[in-house]
């Protein structure tokens, strides 16, 4: 019998062209006595191959994707006899592949949602940040893809996925390159890095600063002027260093690199961010934010035509009841809780509740019908599981009847019933373009929609900003009734089929105007 | 009159017929080739030669017998030449012991386009680490040290990493492939 383990092993080193002469003699030996072992050495060599396939078949496909990486070019090597049937064969192969276009432009597009595969880190937080033009412009919370990050102020907490945690203080320009690579062109940058993420690499012209699980931090100040700190742990230096220069700081180990010279120089934790106070500063920025919102709110209620106003505070587990706090509103148009938890909003002390099983929703109840109507939300998607995620339905099966939703592909979507009948053509609809990306899952977002039954319009808006309107060629009167805020009633019979419709995700506000607020107005409520 | 387009000859009609078989098993043969020669470069010269190989004698080739031992003759022979001629620049298995592989089995897989797709999306579930080095290894055609310098980690983890990889996504083929037949 044979060690399997080691003959896998053995296999993957060879395979890889990493096997030691004493090894090639052991993988021999083995292979010699076992037939056994054979078949596992060409089964996994077959599998060998069938990666290599699928990699320069797959080159092929990318072609096709401007955002791919560049292929590498394979070429036709010698042998002239090598045309007709064989070029096609070739590029069907594709052995033979033009060289790739240079991207046009290597900064990123907010509106333009990134393949999961190029995202590379999470905005953790942002203080007080001013992003330059061209250099993205992120909510907290976005996935950030590859690309560059630019500030002129402010500072951005990274949080990548090898688990290596940087701090960015602006001015800085960082190029995102993969979950554990990043090149920083100008700022301090300190990085926390714990074990797992060991070999976090930062480049900067010619220098790498490799991880070695530990904190650093780095500072460049021009094309040739570098400085980096180690303040715990270890950290290698690569690239074209001096013969004299150290590959490798400790803790307490600076260098500094002014055009071309080096020189060691004492860590100073001092001249970065420290991570502790970065926390503080955030916690300051919300907690200002929050309250600054309470005030916000207690003007909010006293709006003319405010219909229905839940602000999700001070919610307790188990506690159904949440008050309707529109000026003048009575206790039967208090919501109900059904199942969802409170969570926190978009501030740690702001409260929100979370929808997440397919029963959850708030209930609540008006009368009335009215020709207009505003309905806003603050909302935090975090995914669209179902064809109809509902934001809010309304007065099922009457005339009037509302449907707020988000579709599966992410657009904001109104529909009011116009007429009885079971019919797709009842419905007055105003869709919007995509407002909801996966990146956009986790990211705080004020949904506004407004129904003008005087002037015949519908009209969306995401962030004070309108982004869809349509007219409308009948004006029902819209009817207040049964609400349910996150899902609908499943009652009626066209909606047999496909009758889950809950909605996944987060609601810190909500509010309904018995009249169709304007664009100043919603801008200012934003 | 119209003119006839050009018809195939019988003989270029059967020619085309044997490459389709080889783009058919070509992913097979490459495996076999690589268990001889893992130089990734020299295995594409070879398989070019292999292919010209089986155009030349495609009309030796009797549709209806078996294909894959057929060119297994033709790849293990093309291998055998280059490693011969010294011109692959890592280390090969001795000859005695490519023998004994050559004897093991005559068969190829002949479901690699099932295989190939369920590898891509086998691909998209590995780590995202794990799918760079995958990528840099296959694509790239780097080996573990350069792999290690653009990462930024050891080789010994990159050899790791390559070999658990690639393990996860054998299993994860297989596995999508069982679950195909129930």
């Amino acid at each position: 019998m044979f060690d399997e383990a080691r003959l896998e092993r053995l296999t993957s080193a060879y395979l890889d062209q990493e096997l030691t002469a004493e090894e090639k003699h052991e993988l021999e030996n083995m292979l010699l006595a076992s037939s056994r072992a054979r078949e596992i050495f060409l089964d996994r060599a077959e599998w060998h191959g069938l990666l290599r396939e699928q990699a320069l078949q797959g080159h092929a496909a990318l072609l096709m994707a401007a955002d791919a990486p560049a292929p590498k070019i394979v070429p036709f090597r010698r042998k002239a006899a090598w045309l007709g049937a064989a070029i096609a064969a070739c590029v069907a192969l594709g052995w033979w592949l033009p060289p790739r276009p240079a991207p046009e432009n290597p900064g990123m597009a907010k509106q333009k949602a990134a393949p999961a595969s190029e995202r590379v880190a999470l905005l953790a937080q942002a203080i007080d940040v001013t992003w330059e033009e061209g250099g993205g412009n992120f909510d907290i919370g976005s996935a950030l893809p590859k690309g560059w990050l630019k500030i002129s102020r402010g500072t951005l907490r990274l949080d990548f996925y090898s688990g290596a945690r940087v701090i960015l203080e602006g001015p800085a320009s960082i190029e995102l390159l993969s979950p554990d690579l990043a090149r920083l062109e100008k700022g301090k940058l300190t990085a926390r890095v714990p074990p797992p993420a060991e070999g976090f690499t930062v480049i900067s012209s010619d220098l790498r600063v490799v991880d070695r699980g530990t904190e650093f931090g780095m500072n460049v100040s021009g094309a040739n002027d570098c400085e980096v700190h180690v303040f715990d742990g270890e950290v290698e230096l690569q690239g074209e260093l001096p013969a004299t220069a150290e590959k490798a700081l400790y803790q307490g180990d600076a260098i500094s690199i002014r055009e071309g010279r080096w020189r060691s120089i004492p860590a100073n934790r001092g001249s970065f961010a420290d991570p502790a106070a970065v926390l503080i500063a955030a916690v300051r920025e919300s907690e200002a934010q929050w309250i600054a919102w309470q005030k916000a709110s207690q003007a909010f209620r006293k709006l003319s035509d405010l219909k229905v106003y839940f602000d999700f505070e001070g919610l307790h587990p188990g506690e159904p009841l949440i008050p309707n706090l529109a000026a003048g509103a009575d206790e039967s148009s208090h919501g109900t809780v059904i199942g969802c938890d409170p969570v926190p909003g978009r501030w740690p002390r702001k409260g929100a509740l979370g929808f997440g099983k397919t029963s959850d929703r708030v209930r609540f109840r008006t009368s009335g019908t009215t020709p207009s109507l505003t309905m806003m939300a603050r909302v935090r998607v975090d995914s669209l599981p179902q064809s109809h995620n509902h934001l809010l339905s309304m007065a099922p099966e009457k005339v009037g009847e509302v449907h707020w939703k988000i579709d599966q592909s992410g657009r904001l979507v109104l529909g009011v019933r116009a007429e009885a009948k079971l019919a797709y053509g009842a419905w007055e609809r105003l869709e919007s373009p995509q407002i909801v990306t996966e990146q956009d899952f986790g990211r705080w977002m004020q949904l506004a929609t407004v129904i003008d039954g005087e002037q015949g319009v519908m009209k969306h808006f995401v962030d004070g900003r309108e982004i869809a309107s349509a007219p409308m060629k009948r004006r029902p009167a819209i009817q207040l009734g049964l609400a349910n805020l996150g899902n609908f009633d499943a009652s009626a019979p066209e909606f047999e089929r496909n009758t889950v419709r809950s909605f996944n995700g987060r609601i810190e506000e909500f509010s309904l105007f018995t009249r169709a607020l304007d664009a100043a107005e919603i801008v200012a409520l934003k | 009159m119209p003119q006839q387009p050009p018809r195939m000859t019988q003989e270029e009609a059967h020619t085309a017929a044997v490459q389709g078989l080889f783009l058919q098993f070509q992913p097979a043969v490459r495996g076999y080739v690589l268990s001889m020669i893992p130089d990734f470069s020299l295995a594409d010269d070879v398989m070019q030669e292999i292919f010209l190989v089986v155009t030349r004698k495609a009309a030796s080739f009797e549709i209806g017998t078996s294909f894959p031992a057929w060119v297994k003759t033709i790849a293990r022979f093309k291998a055998l030449e280059a490693i011969r001629a010294g011109r692959s620049r890592c280390e090969t298995l001795s000859e005695e012991v490519l023998q004994a592989l050559g004897a093991e089995r005559s068969e190829f897989h002949g479901d690699t386009d099932e295989r190939l797709a369920l590898l891509a999306a086998c691909l998209q579930e590995l780590a995202p680490q794990a799918r760079r080095s995958i990528d840099l290894r296959y694509k790239q055609d780097h080996l573990p040290p350069q792999i290690a310098g653009l990462m930024g980690c050891t080789v010994p983890s990159v050899n790791v990493t390559l070999s658990r990889a690639r393990a996860f996504l054998r299993d994860c083929v297989l596995r999508k492939m069982d679950a195909a037949k129930t």
